[in-house]
């Protein structure tokens, strides 16, 4: 009777581990899927991460050696020679064209304005009294103007740099300039 | 008998059953306890590659301010340059205007240009073209104030607020 007993108690429990142990598994499986499910979540971030660090890395390359070709780079390099006319209303010349006031300057970094001592431009004109000017003012860019009605085809500009051998361009100005006859 | 056989079948089964469950229980706590340590690891990896990822991005906005100081001036682009009128000793010509390009990445709309003087007479210009230059004519003599004083230049754009500069005309043409 006794083993009887024993048998149908151990019958009972091995039921109870069976269920439990069921529950066990199902519940294994779930942690499982949902260990894996945020691990992909984890492992995205990182990939999103990594993707960022790489643009990031990406993008500071080009801005390093821009800075550094700015604060070293040859000036021929870094000038660019700009034009803009400002119409000068009522104002002709004796064969009745429209006269502009035409301004040449140089665009260049700030920081490099300091190497330039003077620049001279020629504006290689016939009718020109005088047909080279000079500027040494760095704050409007070693702007020098005259009054006239045409652009000239081409401008020869010299560089005389505070160190270093003298820079010569070409600069073709009347592509630059866009004539406007109704300014305000 | 038979109960008895059965028994220690059921009680030596039991033990088989309670030792591979201890393997398991066993295996399982070994499989978190290295779950628990790689998920150490990709919470190091992460909070590395987030500082790392904060320190780029430092980097990258200093970097590109230096590069913007290396190039722009401070006064935004503004220019200005005077002419003596021939034949008219004292009458000279001021001329300003923006240099647009160094603002590329906004779209002018009108510049003006307010002046701390009421002898001028303040000028807006909307002609890009033009650099939206501005020309007015006064006179420089010698031991007396010379011009507009300081000029306070506004760039209107299309979609960022106004600029305000305050310029220094007088020391930017070089009087």
């Amino acid at each position: 009777m006794t083993v009887l007993r024993q048998l149908a108690l151990t019958s009972a429990r091995a039921g109870v581990a069976k269920l439990l142990s069921f529950f066990g598994f199902a519940l294994m499986l779930i942690a499982i899927g949902y260990g894996l499910y945020e691990l992909k979540a984890v492992d995205d971030a990182i990939t999103e991460k990594k993707d960022e660090l790489t643009e990031l890395r990406r993008q500071i390359g080009p801005i390093e050696e821009e800075i550094d070709h700015i604060r070293n780079g040859p000036l021929s390099e870094l000038v660019t020679p700009r034009a803009i006319a400002i119409l000068r209303p009522g104002l002709r010349d004796e064969r009745g064209r429209q006269l502009f006031n035409f301004i040449v300057w140089l665009d260049l970094p700030y920081v490099r304005k300091a190497d330039i001592n003077e620049v001279e431009y020629v504006f290689g004109d016939e009718s020109f009294l005088r047909n080279r000017h000079t500027s040494s003012e760095s704050s409007n860019g070693f702007a020098v103007g005259y009054l006239g009605w045409g652009a000239m085809t081409s401008v020869p500009i010299k560089i005389a740099q505070n160190q270093g051998p003298d820079v010569t361009l070409r600069f073709r100005m009347s592509d630059e300039i866009e004539f406007v006859r109704d300014q305000d | 008998m038979h109960h008895e056989s059965l028994l220690r079948t059921y009680t030596s089964a039991s033990r088989r059953s309670l030792l591979s469950s201890g393997l398991l229980l066993a295996a399982i706590l070994g499989l978190l306890a290295w779950n628990v340590h790689r998920l150490q690891h990709i919470e190091a990896v992460v909070a590395d590659q987030a500082a790392e990822l904060q320190r780029l991005k430092n980097e990258k906005v200093n970097l590109t301010e230096t590069l913007r100081s290396l190039k722009d001036a401070p006064d935004g682009g503004v220019r200005a340059m005077v002419q003596r009128v021939p034949v008219a000793e004292v009458m000279h010509d001021f001329f300003l205007w923006v240099d647009v390009r160094n603002l590329s990445d906004k779209k002018v709309l009108e510049v003006r240009y307010d002046f701390d003087d009421d002898n001028y007479k303040d000028i807006t210009s909307t002609v890009a073209a033009t650099g939206f230059g501005a020309y007015f004519r006064g006179p420089i003599r010698p031991g007396e104030p010379v011009c507009p004083g300081r000029t306070q230049v506004t760039i209107t754009f299309e979609d960022a607020p106004s600029m305000l500069i305050d310029y220094d005309l007088c020391a930017a043409v070089g009087l």
